[in-house]
This record gives C-alpha cells, sequence and structure tokens, in this order.
C-alpha cells in the first residue's frame, strides 16, 4: 500500500507462515482419525522446509530490492542508504567523553519495506470503514518485508527446520519408537513456527501481539508437553502469566500508538500498521504526554513486552523453568527464536525507540543488569539445560544493551549467529540427556568424551561460539555489542566485558564436567550409553555450519592493521549493509576501536583457561563451591528470586483474592439479604396490627375517620 | 417470508413447548426428538435470518418485520394507548439472535444425558425459554420487549429450582427475587417515558411503546435523564449482572443444570447489556454520558474484583460464574466508552462470551457428569485420562483468556482500545481494564492446570460411565462442543462476518444519539486538548545534517 517498491514475488512470500500450520493441521487431522503416529513428523518437517526454501528465496529477492547505498559513503561506513539522513548530537547533554556523540539517523520510512495486505481484519470503527468504502482505516491482516524480516525469517525458518528434523529422532525411545504423544508434539511445534513466522512478517503492531501471544501458547503446549509432570505444569503456567504480564504493557503500548498516530494517519494509511507509524515516528518524539515524550512513553510500554518475552530482568524468572519441556523445545522456543521476538521488536521499532534516549537507556541498564545477574546463576548450576537457559538470558541481555546503545544492526547480529549456536548447544545437551536416559545433572556423569565423540565436537563448537572465540559466530556478534557499548558508557562496556569472561568460564565448566574426566555414567543410562543417531546428528551439523560461518557475514575483508581485527577482518559487512534496509534505526558506527576485539578475545580465553584450570579434570567436588561458599550457594539458589517473588507478589494477589471472595459473601451479599430484609421487616411491623382482634380494628377506622374528618374541616 | 421465519422463531418453541408438555413422560425418547428437532429447526432460521440482514436495516426497514396493533384503546384516535406486537430485527439484534439459535440445539442435547428425571417437563420449560428469547431480541416495542425480558425469568427459575444442585431453592429464589425487583423499576421508567413521550410538550396524547419514537425523544431535561438512566440501570445491571449487583449470579450458575448454565451466562446476561445498549444509550443519552465515568469505575472494578474472586474458587462452575462477572465488565467498559469501536466490541463481547462461556460451562458438565464433582482440589491430571475434553477445554480456555486468533481477543482488544481511546473514560480505565488480561490469564490457568495436568486425580468409584458411556467425551458430546469451536476460530479471524452490518448500524442507531449531545461535544474536545498538548522543548531539531554521519564515523578512531 506505501510501498516505493513492490516486492517480487510478495504473494508467494505471503504464504511462508502458513506452510508449517498446514502441517500441523494435517497431523490434527490424523490424530483425530486415530492414524498411528510413526509419520506424524512428515507434514511438519515438509511445511518447516518449505518455509524455510521460500524464506531463503525471499532473503535473497529483499536483498535485491535494496535501495541503493549512497555513493559518498564508504561501505565500511556501515550501511547508509539514500534515505538516510542524521541530526541532533546529543554527545553534549550526557557528557559522553567520547564526543562522538549519538547522532540519531533518520531515514525515510516511506521508501523502505513493502507492505503486502491479505485482508482487512478488524474494524476500528472510524467514519470510512463504517461506511465500508476505500480509504478507511483498519486494523489489516498483512504483512511487512524489510531487510530485517528477510534476515530473521531465514534463520527462523532454517534453525526451526533443523530442530523438527532432530526431534523427529529425539522423541523416540531406545528402540526408535514414538514416545507418547509424538504427534501431538509435532502438530504444536508446527503451529510454533506458524506462530513465529507470523510474528516477524506481521505488517502492524496489532498483527504482531497476534504472533506474540500465539508463541506464548504453543510455549505454553510445549513446555507443559510433560503434563502429567507437576513441575512441567507449572513451568508452562508461569511462562504463559510472565509473558502476560509484560504482554499488558504491550498493549497499553499499542493502545498510546493508536491514540498519538490516528489523527495524524491520513485516509488509507492504517494507524497501527508499520509503514503509517514510523511516517509519523518524528511526532511521537517531539510531542508530549504526561509529562514525558509520546516516543517514551510509547517506547517503555512496548519495552515491556520485550521484557516478558526476550526474559529479561526482572521478568527473566520463566525461562529456566521452561526447561520443563522436551529439549528439542528448549532448542526451538528458548534459545533460537521464541525469545528473540523481543529484541526483533524492539529493533523493529527502531524509529520510536531512537527518539527516546531514556528508553534507549532503560533497555541497555536493564539489559547490563540481566547479563551480570544471570552469568552469576549459570555459574553455579548442574543441570546443563539449566546452564544453557541462564545463558541464553545472559546473551539476550546482551543484545539488550546492543539495542539500548544504538547499535541494534549489531543485536539482530547477535540474535542470528545465536539462534544458530544454541540452537546447536541445546541439542547437543539434548543427546546428551537422550542417552545418558533422562538425566541431565552434571554431578552424575563425565567423561562422555568416548562415548559421544561426535556429539563432543559439536558441543565444543557451540561452546566456543557461546564463549566468544575468534573465529565462530559469536565472537564477531558479540564484540560489536561490546564495542558499540564501550564506546556509549565505559562503565557499560567494561561490564559487558567482565560477562563475556564469566560466560567463557561457565561454557567450558559446563563442557569439561560433560566431557572431561574420567567416564562415569548414571545407572538410567543402561549397560552400553551410545551416541545419537544420525537423524538427530545430521541436523547439527548444518548448525555448526551456522555457528562457525555466520559470523563472517558481518565482515568484510581488508588490510588494516589499526581497524581490523588481526589486520584483515574489518567488522560490519553484508550483514549490516543488508539490514540498511530496515526500519531499524542504528547510531553511527564507531569505527577503530579494534583493542576492544582483543580484550574481549583475551577475556574469554582467560576464562577457559580457567575453567580448565578448576574443572578440566572433571572433578567430583566443586572446587567453586568450596571456594566461594555462600555466595555459590546464593548464585545455585539463583538469589531467591523466584521466592521473593512469590512473597511479594504471588501470595499478596491471592490473599486480595481470598479478602475479595469474603467480601463478596459477607459485605456485598450483607447487603443484599438487609435490603431483602426490609420488606420481610416491615411485613413484620404491618402483622401487628393485624391480629384478628375486633377491638382494634374498630379502634383504628374511628380514628382514621377521625382524622379524615379533621383534615375535612381544616381544609374546608 | 423472513417475517414469517421470524414469527416461527418466537412462536414455534412456545407451541412445541406445550406439545411437549403434553406428551407422556414414558415417552422420554420423543420428546428429546421433538425438542433437539425445534432445536436444530430455529437454530437454522436463525442464522439464516442473521445472514439475511444487510447493513441498511434498521428504524423502517427492518428484516422480517411484523407490526401488529395489539392492544389498541383508542383506535382511530390520536390520544389513547398503543400496544404492539412489534417484531423486527436489525444488524444490532440478529447477532444475538443467531447466538441464541446456536446454542439453543446444543443445550438440548447437553441435556440428553444430564436431565434424568421430569424429562417432559424440563423440555418444556427450555422450549419456552427459548421462544421468550427470541422475543427479547426480536422485540421493537418497548412493553413488548419487558413482557419477554420478564417471561423469560419463569422457565429459568424452574430449571434451575428443579434440575438444579443442592442449593437450588435458595439459588431459584434469590435469582427470580434479585432480577425481578430490579425490572419491576425499570418497568416504572419505561411508563414514566412513554408517558412523557404522550403528554409532554409535545406530545400527541397517544401513549406508545413504538422503540423508534421511544429512543429518539428530544426534550427530555438532564434532571429526567438522570433519573431515566438509574430507573433502566436497576433492572438491566441487576441482569448483566453488573458489579455490584452480581451475587446472585455464581449462585444461580453453579446451581443451575449445564444446559441453565449456558443459557443464563450465553443468552441471559446478554438481554442486561442489550437493553443498556437499546435503551439507556440511546432514549436518554445525556443520562448515560452523565453516568458514564461512574459506570466505567464499576465496570473495572467488577473485572478486577471478579478476577480475584475466580482465583479463589474451589468449584469450577463457580470459578466460569465469577469470570462472567468480570468478563461483563469489559462488555460494560466498552459500551460506555461511547465510541463507535467500543460499542462494537461490546457487542461482540456478548457474542463471544457467549460463545466461549456457554462452552466452558458444557464442558464442565460433562466432567460432572462423569466425576460428579466440580471440586478443583478432587480433580487432577483428566488431560490423560480425557484427551479429546482437554483439547476443546484448553481451546475454550484460550478463547476466554483473549488469545489473538480466536474470537476472545477481538472483542478484549477493541474494548480497552477503545476504553482507553474514549474522550468519555480515557486512559486510566484502558490501563486498569487490561489489568484484566493478566488477571484472566492467572485464574484460567491455574484452573486448567489444576483440573487437565499434573498427576491424575479422580474421586472415588468414578468415572461413572452410566450415563454417557466413554470416558472421553462421546459422538453426541463433540457434535456439541466443535460447532462452537468452529465459530471461535471464525470470530477470531474474521469477526466482520458481524461487524460489516454491526458497524453501521450502531453508529446511526446509538452513536448518532450520543454524538449530538452537547455534553459529548465539550468531552471531545476536551480529550482532544488533553490528547495533544505541544511539546514544551522541541526535543529533535529537524535539521538535516548528512555531514553528521560522517564526521562521526571519523571521530571514534
Amino acid at each position: 500500500m506505501l510501498a516505493a517498491t513492490e516486492l517480487p514475488w510478495v504473494t508467494l512470500f505471503a504464504t511462508i507462515p502458513f506452510w508449517p500450520l498446514l502441517g500441523a493441521v494435517i497431523v490434527a487431522i490424523l490424530i483425530a482419525n486415530r492414524q498411528s503416529p510413526e509419520r506424524a513428523h512428515a507434514p511438519v518437517i515438509g511445511g518447516a522446509a518449505i518455509s524455510a526454501v521460500l524464506s531463503i528465496v525471499m532473503f535473497f529477492t529483499i536483498w535485491g530490492q535494496a535501495p541503493a547505498a549512497d555513493g559518498t559513503h564508504a561501505a565500511a561506513d556501515g550501511p547508509v542508504p539514500a534515505a538516510l539522513v542524521s541530526e541532533g548530537d546529543h554527545a553534549g547533554e550526557h557528557g559522553d567523553a567520547h564526543g562522538d556523540g549519538h547522532a540519531v539517523v533518520k531515514k525515510d520510512f516511506s521508501k523502505i519495506g513493502t507492505t503486502y495486505t491479505l485482508y482487512n481484519w478488524i474494524s476500528l470503527g472510524d467514519a470510512q470503514s463504517l461506511k465500508g468504502a476505500e480509504g478507511g482505516q483498519w486494523l489489516a491482516f498483512n504483512f511487512f518485508f524489510d531487510g530485517l524480516t528477510g534476515m530473521m525469517m531465514l534463520f527462523v525458518t532454517v534453525v526451526s527446520t533443523m530442530v523438527v528434523i532432530y526431534a523427529s529422532g529425539y522423541m523416540r525411545d531406545h528402540h526408535m519408537h514414538p514416545e507418547p504423544g509424538y504427534e501431538r508434539f509435532f502438530a504444536f511445534l508446527g503451529m510454533f513456527v506458524f506462530s513465529m513466522a507470523m510474528l516477524v512478517m506481521a505488517g502492524n503492531f496489532v498483527l504482531l501481539y497476534l504472533g506474540w501471544e500465539l508463541v506464548g501458547l504453543c510455549s505454553y503446549l510445549l513446555i507443559g508437553f510433560y503434563y502429567g509432570k507437576p513441575s512441567a505444569a507449572d513451568a508452562a503456567k508461569k511462562a504463559f502469566i510472565v509473558n502476560r504480564i509484560g504482554d499488558f504493557g504491550f498493549a497499553l503500548g499499542i493502545f498510546a500508538l493508536y491514540m498519538f498516530i490516528s489523527p495524524l494517519a491520513q485516509p488509507g494509511e492504517n494507524p497501527l500498521d508499520y509503514a503509517t507509524v514510523f511516517k509519523y515516528a518524528d511526532h511521537l518524539a517531539t510531542h508530549e504526554y504526561a509529562g514525558m515524550s509520546q516516543a517514551t512513553l510509547v517506547s517503555l510500554l512496548l519495552m515491556c513486552g520485550a521484557i516478558g518475552k526476550s526474559a529479561q530482568f526482572p521478568l527473566y524468572v520463566w525461562l529456566p523453568d521452561a526447561m520443563e519441556g522436551p529439549t528439542p523445545v528448549s532448542a526451538l522456543i528458548h534459545a533460537a527464536t521464541m525469545v528473540t521476538a523481543g529484541i526483533y521488536m524492539i529493533a523493529r521499532c527502531g524509529p520510536i525507540f531512537a527518539a527516546s534516549e531514556t528508553a534507549l537507556m532503560t533497555v541497555a541498564v536493564l539489559g547490563v543488569i540481566g547479563a551480570l545477574l544471570t552469568a552469576m546463576m549459570a555459574m553455579a548450576q548442574y543441570d546443563m539445560k539449566r546452564i544453557l537457559a541462564y545463558s541464553t538470558i545472559s546473551q539476550l541481555a546482551y543484545m539488550f544493551v546492543g539495542l539500548g546503545v544504538g547499535a541494534p544492526d549489531s543485536a539482530v547480529f547477535h540474535v542470528f549467529t545465536h539462534a544458530w549456536f544454541k540452537a546447536l548447544l541445546f541439542l547437543c545437551a539434548g543427546s546428551v540427556m537422550h542417552s545418558m536416559g533422562n538425566i541431565i545433572d552434571l554431578r552424575h556423569f563425565s567423561g562422555l568424551r568416548t562415548v559421544m565423540p561426535q556429539t563432543r565436537t559439536l558441543m565444543l563448537i557451540g561452546c566456543l561460539a557461546l564463549a566468544g572465540v575468534f573465529p565462530f559466530s559469536g565472537f564477531w556478534s558479540k564484540d560489536e555489542i561490546v564495542h558499540a557499548a564501550v564506546y556509549q558508557s565505559p562503565v557499560l562496556g567494561g561490564l559487558l566485558m567482565l560477562v563475556a569472561g564469566m560466560t567463557a568460564y561457565y561454557t567450558f565448566r559446563m563442557y569439561f564436567l560433560c566431557f572431561h574426566g574420567p567416564t562415569r555414567t548414571p545407572p538410567e543410562a543402561g549397560e552400553h550409553p551410545h551416541e545419537a543417531p544420525p537423524v538427530m546428528l545430521r541436523p547439527l551439523y548444518v548448525l555448526a555450519a551456522g555457528a562457525v560461518l555466520t559470523g563472517f557475514m558481518g565482515v568484510t575483508f581488508s588490510f588494516s592493521l589499526s581497524e581490523s581485527v588481526f589486520g584483515i577482518f574489518n567488522p560490519h559487512g553484508f550483514f549490516h549493509d543488508y539490514l540498511g534496509n530496515s526500519t531499524m534505526v542504528p547510531g553511527p558506527h564507531h569505527a577503530g576501536g579494534i583493542w576492544v576485539a582483543y580484550a574481549s578475545l583475551a577475556l574469554a580465553i582467560g576464562g577457559i583457561g580457567l575453567a580448565y584450570v578448576r574443572y578440566g579434570h572433571a572433578p567430583q567436588e566443586d572446587p567453586d563451591q568450596a571456594a566461594l561458599g555462600p555466595l555459590f550457594s546464593l548464585m545455585h539458589h539463583k538469589f531467591y528470586v523466584d521466592e521473593i517473588y512469590d512473597a511479594v507478589f504471588v501470595r499478596p494477589l491471592r490473599r486480595l483474592g481470598d479478602l475479595c471472595f469474603g467480601v463478596d459473601r459477607g459485605g456485598i451479599d450483607g447487603l443484599v439479604w438487609l435490603v431483602a430484609a426490609v420488606p420481610r421487616g416491615l411485613g413484620g411491623l404491618f402483622r401487628l396490627g393485624h391480629r384478628g382482634a375486633l377491638q382494634g380494628y374498630a379502634l383504628s377506622m374511628v380514628l382514621g375517620l377521625a382524622v379524615i374528618m379533621m383534615i375535612w374541616q381544616l381544609a374546608g | 417470508m423472513n417475517a414469517l421465519l421470524l414469527n416461527i422463531l418466537i412462536l414455534v418453541p412456545l407451541l412445541a413447548a406445550v406439545v411437549v408438555w403434553c406428551l407422556p413422560e414414558r415417552r422420554a425418547d420423543l420428546i428429546r426428538q421433538v425438542s433437539l428437532v425445534v432445536g436444530l429447526g430455529v437454530a437454522a432460521i436463525a442464522l439464516l435470518l442473521w445472514w439475511s440482514v444487510g447493513a441498511d436495516a434498521g428504524p423502517g426497514n427492518l428484516l422480517g418485520e411484523t407490526n401488529w396493533a395489539w392492544i389498541n384503546v383508542a383506535a382511530g384516535d390520536a390520544a389513547g394507548l398503543l400496544i404492539s406486537y412489534h417484531v423486527g430485527l436489525d444488524p444490532i439484534s440478529a447477532p444475538l439472535l443467531a447466538l441464541t439459535g446456536l446454542l439453543i440445539p446444543l443445550s438440548v442435547a447437553c441435556s440428553f444425558s444430564y436431565i434424568r428425571n421430569r424429562q417432559r417437563e424440563y423440555y418444556a420449560w427450555l422450549l419456552a425459554l427459548t421462544g421468550g428469547m427470541f422475543g427479547v431480541f426480536a422485540a421493537r416495542d418497548v412493553l413488548l420487549f419487558y413482557i419477554f425480558f420478564e417471561f423469560t425469568l419463569v422457565p429459568m427459575y424452574f430449571m434451575i429450582g428443579i434440575w438444579g444442585g443442592g442449593e437450588r431453592r435458595y439459588a431459584a429464589n434469590k435469582f427470580f427475587l434479585y432480577t425481578f425487583v430490579g425490572s419491576v423499576i425499570t418497568f416504572a421508567g419505561i411508563l414514566y417515558l412513554a408517558a412523557r413521550h404522550a403528554y409532554g410538550p409535545t406530545g400527541t396524547g397517544l401513549v406508545t411503546f413504538d422503540l423508534e419514537i421511544l429512543s429518539s425523544l428530544a426534550d427530555l431535561t438532564l434532571q429526567e435523564q438522570i433519573l431515566l438512566f438509574v430507573a433502566f440501570f436497576s433492572g438491566f445491571a441487576i441482569k448483566v449482572p453488573f458489579f455490584p449487583l452480581h451475587t446472585w449470579l455464581p449462585l444461580a450458575h453453579t446451581e443451575a443444570p449445564t444446559a441453565g448454565s449456558v443459557l443464563l451466562a450465553g443468552i441471559l446476561l446478554k438481554l442486561g447489556t442489550y437493553g443498556f445498549l437499546r435503551f439507556s444509550l440511546p432514549m436518554v443519552p445525556d443520562g448515560a454520558l452523565y453516568w458514564a465515568s461512574t459506570m466505567g469505575t464499576l465496570a473495572i472494578a467488577g473485572v478486577i474484583y471478579g478476577a480475584l474472586c475466580c482465583w479463589v474458587q474451589q468449584d469450577i462452575k463457580k470459578l466460569v460464574a465469577y469470570s462472567s462477572v468480570s468478563h461483563l465488565g469489559f462488555c460494560m467498559l466498552g459500551m460506555f466508552s461511547m465510541l463507535p469501536v467500543g460499542l462494537s466490541g461490546s457487542v461482540l463481547y456478548m457474542i463471544n462470551h457467549g460463545l466461549s462461556t456457554g462452552a466452558l460451562f458444557l464442558v464442565i458438565g460433562m466432567i460432572y457428569e462423569r466425576y460428579h464433582t466440580r471440586d478443583i482440589n478432587a480433580l487432577g491430571g483428566l488431560a490423560k485420562r480425557m484427551p479429546l475434553m482437554a483439547t476443546f477445554l484448553v481451546v475454550f480456555v484460550m478463547s476466554s483468556i483473549g488469545l489473538p486468533g480466536l474470537n476472545g481477543f477481538v472483542s478484549e482488544f477493541t474494548v480497552l482500545f477503545a476504553a482507553y481511546n474514549s474522550p468519555v473514560l480515557g486512559p486510566w480505565y484502558g490501563v486498569l481494564g487490561a489489568t484484566g488480561i493478566l488477571l484472566g490469564a492467572i485464574y484460567m490457568l491455574y484452573m486448567t492446570g489444576k483440573v487437565l495436568f499434573g498427576p491424575v486425580r479422580e474421586p472415588v468409584n468414578t468415572p461413572d460411565l452410566e450415563a454417557v458411556g466413554t470416558q472421553d467425551l462421546n459422538a453426541r458430546e463433540i457434535a456439541i462442543l466443535t460447532p462452537l469451536a468452529i465459530v471461535c476460530v471464525v470470530l477470531g479471524v474474521a469477526p466482520r462476518v458481524v461487524t460489516d452490518t454491526l458497524d453501521p448500524a450502531l453508529a446511526e442507531q446509538v452513536m448518532v444519539r450520543i454524538e449530538q449531545t452537547e455534553q459529548f461535544r465539550e468531552l471531545q474536545a476536551g480529550f482532544d486538548d488533553f490528547v495533544y498538548v505541544e511539546p514544551t522543548t522541541p526535543r529533535l531539531t529537524a535539521a538535516v545534517l548528512p555531514e553528521t554521519t560522517a564526521s562521526v564515523a571519523e571521530g571514534g578512531s
């Protein structure tokens, strides 16, 4: 509608989300017809694979369509399409020592992206749409295509496909018979991929909210997959409700956006479409509401949603518990895709967030708190999946910081690389768990390098990527965020570097405890623990390739000792150029500062080295526990945050419920009883005069007559 | 043709009630068959009528209009009394009529195994109730509306009182007396309005109860409107049930047989909200605006309070009953936002609440038939025992808590959206109302988690499969729930099948009356000022400084 350039094959791309849904529906029909579950994975794998292929085609189509970069800017300066302008150097206001500032870069959003409307979904009741006329304002069911969509869809669908293939092996027992609920699992997975694709491709805020809530539903169903386990049922409920807390703010953000945008929108512009909102984003920055700029209000509210979905402080508590779901779910939902939704949303809303320093600062500060806190928790866990879960929160927090310091392209880059290596790590952990007879506690096994050599190699690749070791993908993307943070505030950058060291340490603590030392296996693993079957290993190689190679998407090669890592790798490459054609609003790219890369690399290697010294032989007694004492226990118990939330929020609210119900029965219904007692009481009063005593009636008749006579006399 | 169909809809169930009453009790099969056939028939007709309502149907052009002077005291003379049997459909009443039609055969079918004694009377009352409910929505004469409105009390009174649970007598009495007392005051208001029209300054002396005429009185003073609003309020608010006049509802819902709960929640509560929409708003717009913020506040109180009460219930049915208090609060909130999108969302809410809550009551009834308990703590892990039931329950729970893609979301979102953006209510109403989406998830998932998930827990000597035959849902039960699930999805994906005709009608019949008032215009102007405060300090300059980008890139090194 508002697209400057029509994307070729857009109708075809608009079908991407629906293939996995079709797969899920087919599985549901199979279930309804009580078919054997043996082939239940096929429709969903098929659907996801079609989506993945189409997404790859879409990725390149969008690339081909990107607006030409302005010739005056060298590629090394980052993506600066012609539509870009920059304004207002705010550095001075914040006393930033570097003085190179946070110039807010503006794009002409009417030239970016293609909106493709399937149909008009909900009427907003404005005059035109009431008459059904053309040019009415609707909540449309539409998709938005730009560089960010292309990039997100690429990894969402490809990683999801790999996970679904893996799951078709994982969800079976040792004899390769499907587990109970196998077909249900695949129906949910198909629905999940559909929801995530809807979320990413949505062309307006309400459809984004739809995808947002649907992934919430799917996570509810998948985390609670083993619903017979109370812990799984509780974790599912917790995930949904904690997400809803964030969604509460998100919904209010949408309402506020409408309030501000709708008077500006011209006929034919749907007020909640991205295209419209970003077109008028300037207005939000320059106008105030409730004592703050409209942009600040909207972005803080939207951010609540991102905090919930991307498991950031203080709403991260659902994610570690979500490990109750089957491991492929953890890989899919809680590492690679679903939790990236919040990052995606903030990146998508660049024009709004970039217009509010307050919002960006809040995002960055929450991010760094979360990164530090959860990295500490990860250091004291024994459950492999839990360690990975905390590392996910910590890495997402990195992305938050990236968004907050005006480097959304770096944040999305980290999302992208993280998706591959984190899915890889989770699935490797799943293979270990599968082989160990569902035992995942690191205290119960060690030395698995001989038992599962392939898994070990794959896991090592994932760990190196997570730790941020050159040249694995995590190194490049994490470094960019640290780099941007250092230029924003040395404190922020310093803390992130510290977390980088901690990440390397706990990642390799886990790795060494699992694969090094003497070979021990728990009794549950049986006599001969085995390597994972090929159907589970093959997708891991694809993910491992991603973990190694995707980092280079963000790098260009040029010889310069001062500006390139090891003299040839120049940060900022194809990835950033590609994302230039998107609604993101990156701050200026700071060239130089290559020391940051070396420093964080040194910290990563230092962390690994320390982990090797302390855990290289997989000791039975945890040396950290002895060394840290009570602090370790505090970290192991996650600083008792769950307990605090329970005491501060859940129980008082529940008591309020008790109170309300008490008031309902005693107070409100009591009043009803009181009112009902009035006629009865009056009746009782009148009954006194009607006792059948004739003298009484005669007396009152005489008295009554006397009164009437008197009145008559007086009146006359 | 449409007129004939509409009259069939009202009269045939009443007739069928008599027929069923006359059948012998031992022919229970026949009784059920007759009831089901009538139910399916009216469902088909109701849906057909709704489908044929065009956006242009309205006063003067009603669908299936019948206007017959029923009581005409002074025929030919202008002065006198005229009560008409005037029925007809417009896009506001048609969707509610269709909802009624949809729920009737399901209610009949769900009673097959639930009702084991005095079936003849039961189905007769059920059919009588059917006719009454169609009559309320079709009525275009205020007195006729009132007659049908009160008439529905009687069958429901007997359904609760005879076939209800342990406290059925008390529940039935309370239900009847509470709602009846309120509606008597409403009746007084109606009489005053009619008299005021006939004998007022511009009156002709003809006392008429015609809905269109009474909806367009222009010379009521503000004082009169305020009081009339209160009079209407007492009947309708109790029916809604509007906090704090709701205490009859949890009891009646809990004690009623399944079909009674379904129709009570699905349709009878909507008589209250429909009454507000049809009477209070267009007849006394100034009065409605005067009370709007109070109504909004009470609606929000109901949303939050009802939700909190839900959370601590031990009886599943009572939990769902309290959820109605919360949900109808949303519905009223949307209505008193006085925005087109709010009114539309409010009507959608009526329909969606009828579908999802009705469906929840059906599922709970099915559980009850097997386990003879509704105690949350006595049940657990039923997903393992009844996977199909669990699937349906999760779908309806999700619909109830407003999951996007299902019907509940569209109405919940538009209602809150309207409250937030309303010149009459405003952002804080939206913010507080939106806590309901959070609390709703809490209590519903609490219930789902307890009943469906966790280790299997069943009371001793259950499940009792004597009446239903199978552990999981049987074919009849699947046939009852499937249409509801389908409609939930359809209305979530394509709400415009309802709103495309509904919205223009609401604009022409209700919004226009509100927008005419001076009060509304002032509020609107005030709201615009409130939202679009000019900036005190410019945040960003519009100056284009293209060189900054380049220079910054240098500066870092």
